[in-house]
């Protein structure tokens, strides 16, 4: 049984770790590809900070509350494992910050140490009459992503430096199942007008000094549209730029000034702050993540697509509970093809 | 007195940031510096400079309350502004944690920290061997940075520094009008007090800078504090020890101690030892003193004895010592004008 997966960003490889971990003893001709055209360093998830974050609101994505909270949970069991250094996975305690009181978000009792700020600490963020501190996870991909291709070409899965044009070239190879982890760029292998990219651009800086993440908020002008600062554990990350529809991966002068003049705003100290980097990228945005099963029939014969994109800028938070979501879905793929069944009871 | 000179022996942080402050106070002043050791190799250097207050048995709560407040808004102000990382000071969140719940469970200075509150549950299943703890965002002092940056700001005001070892007091009262004794661990033989005695700490300073959250035992003998570019993990207390050097058997007793707090500091690299000598008493000596000797007064003010609590309460003791420094001079205008009439 031969599975693809394309894309090779947070969502491509875990979901691929996910599935091997799973199944492959289940299904001994169990062969496992990975194929994208760029991998880490170069892809999407490389340049997010790496904030285990969802957005405000779920807009009623219960689901998709339920898969970050499986995130945090397994990531948070990590922590104190010897994995968890070369994982890049680390505590972080922050702040969000907004210009009035907002109701509490979905993830309230997710994280750790939930509550509202005092007025004493409201006067760190001048302009800020409301929000919220608690702790949270760092996963950075730039660590996350190595470990899981160590992961990965452990368990003999193996990797193609090549850029896909179709499921179907796929399956003329005699690939049984693809993993469709495409990211913003899945429009490319099927049309979906609901999958955009929301372009980001951030300000990698050194700055060791600070140890909290601040991230504001600006309800007019939406999610990531707002200022924030997020400590690594090398490098500070500086952002606050959305924009919907916009393809352009390089980086804008305009864009370097409205995160700096910002930031250094927030967070006067950063004025004495070395940058080291600019990066852009798109953030693969839909209404609602796409995870589901695609029966594609080509001719006689049919092929099982599993899609799992549209994460948005909250790929890293939700990664762990749509892999095993995929996992979930690849499952029942292999029930149907007889292929692997649920542990008999013995009679 | 056109310009009183004062001598200030100590450049650890009480001496530097005493040193400041009776600038502040009386700028007409001419301050000197005079101390055996400057950063980075002062005891102050050694310690992690973490705000969270030691409690001196013999001075009463409300003082070492307004100390620990005064120095927490001076240090809060800088941590906001531009000079925040030349002068090393910065926030940091974190928390503190017991194997039992300890009898007082709101310290004299919870309200004086940010967002003091009891751990949650799920907070304190990272730490399966304690049953309670306190989480709260304080400030750190880094040193040397904030020694350097003291040590810049006084020069730029024409304070002179001189590396020389004061054996006696007396050595300065011919050029200086008031000496101000800050020199710690140093009074017990300057000024041979036997109520000052040290307890020594060592200390593990290491890379991890993914640690960006402090842990404290609430015993006060394991504690992990990310500073800008090291971690210092503690620590002992050892009363009445004199010995600098480190000792490779508690060094590993360290590390154990802190990984078993924080387990992700088994990959730390670059480890770096230190000692230090807590100069301790049961109270701060913040006092004025007139020596004398064969018809020769000489005005000093003590400001000494922090122990485990000096970055907690710098501020607010050289505030107090640089007024007592005030108290001198204006007595010594007293005597000089009745000394006229």
């Amino acid at each position: 049984m031969r599975v693809a997966i394309i894309g090779a960003g947070v969502i491509g490889l875990s979901t691929a770790l996910c599935i091997h971990e799973q199944y492959h003893s289940l299904v001994p001709s169990l062969e496992m590809e990975v194929y994208a055209d760029r991998y880490t360093p170069h892809t999407t998830s490389d340049g997010a900070a790496g904030l285990w974050q969802p957005y405000l609101s779920d807009h009623g994505n219960l689901q998709e509350t339920l898969w970050s909270k499986e995130t945090f949970d397994h990531l948070l069991r990590h922590l104190g494992s010897p994995a968890a250094k070369e994982m890049g996975l680390f505590l972080i305690s922050g702040y969000n910050l907004f210009t009035q009181p907002v109701p509490d978000p979905s993830w309230k009792n997710i994280v750790l140490g939930f509550r509202n700020l005092t007025a004493k600490e409201l006067e760190l963020f001048p302009g800020y009459s409301y929000g919220w501190f608690n702790t949270a996870l760092m996963l950075e991909c730039r660590s996350y992503l190595p470990w899981l291709t160590n992961r990965l070409t452990q368990r003999g899965v193996k990797f193609f430096h090549k850029k896909v044009e179709s499921f179907q070239e796929m399956f003329a190879q005699g690939v049984d199942v693809v993993i469709n982890c495409t990211g913003v760029r899945a429009g490319e292998l099927q049309p979906d007008p609901e999958l955009q990219p929301g372009r980001g651009q951030v300000i990698k800086v050194l700055a060791p000094w600070v140890k909290h993440f601040i991230i504001t908020h600006d309800i007019k002008s939406g999610i990531y549209n707002s200022p924030y600062v997020i400590p690594g554990s090398e490098f500070t990350v500086l952002g606050g730029i959305y924009q919907h529809g916009n393809w352009n991966e390089e980086n804008s002068t305009q864009d370097h000034k409205t995160i700096w003049e910002n930031c250094c705003r927030l967070l006067p100290t950063l004025q004495k702050a070395k940058i080291v980097e600019e990066w852009s990228g798109l953030r693969p945005a839909r209404p609602f993540v796409r995870l589901e099963r695609e029966t594609l029939r080509h001719g006689h014969f049919q092929a099982e697509v599993i899609h799992n994109y549209g994460h948005g800028g909250f790929g890293i938070t939700i990664h762990w509970g749509c892999a095993m979501a995929a996992a979930r879905l690849f499952g029942s793929i292999l029930q149907e093809k007889k292929v692997a069944g649920p542990p008999q009871p013995r009679l | 007195m056109a310009a009183p000179k004062v001598a200030v022996v100590g450049a650890g942080v009480i001496g530097l940031s005493t040193a400041m402050c009776i600038l502040e106070t009386c700028p007409s002043c001419s301050v000197t510096v005079f101390s055996d050791q400057f950063s980075p190799n002062t005891t102050s250097d050694v310690a992690a400079g973490m705000l969270i207050p030691h409690t001196y048995p013999g001075t009463p709560i409300h003082v070492q309350k307004q100390w620990f407040k005064e120095t927490f808004t001076y240090l809060f102000a800088i941590s906001q502004s531009a000079e925040a990382s030349e002068a090393g000071i910065h926030l940091v969140s974190g928390w503190q944690v017991f194997k039992n719940t300890p009898k007082e469970e709101l310290p004299f200075w919870s309200d004086v920290v940010l967002g003091f509150r009891p751990m949650s549950k799920a907070e304190l299943q990272k730490f399966p061997q304690h049953q309670f703890g306190q989480a709260f965002t304080t400030l750190k002092c880094d040193c040397p940075p904030y020694l350097l940056w003291l040590e810049k700001r006084l020069k730029a005001t024409g304070v002179q520094m001189y590396t020389r070892k004061v054996a006696d007091l007396w050595e300065l009262h011919s050029e200086y009008n008031v000496v101000v004794n800050c020199a710690g661990i140093g009074a017990h033989q300057l000024v041979g007090d036997k109520e000052l005695f040290p307890v020594r700490g060592q200390v593990l300073k290491v890379h991890a800078p993914w640690v960006k959250n402090f842990i404290r035992n609430g015993d006060g003998l394991t504690y992990i504090y990310p500073g800008i570019h090291r971690v210092t993990l503690g620590g002992t207390r050892e009363v009445e020890s004199w010995s600098l050097s480190p000792d490779p058997g508690t060094t590993k007793d360290i590390f154990d101690r802190c990984c078993s707090l924080e387990p992700s500091l088994r990959r730390a690299q670059d480890i770096k030892v230190k000692v230090g000598l807590r100069p301790s008493r049961w109270c701060v000596r913040l006092e004025r003193e007139v020596l004398s000797q064969g018809g020769v007064k000489l005005p000093v003010v003590h400001n000494y004895g922090h122990g485990a609590g000096g970055f907690s309460v710098h501020r607010g003791t050289a505030k107090e010592a640089a007024c007592l420094v005030g108290e001198c001079i204006a007595a010594l205008q007293v005597s000089s004008s009745k000394a006229k009439l």
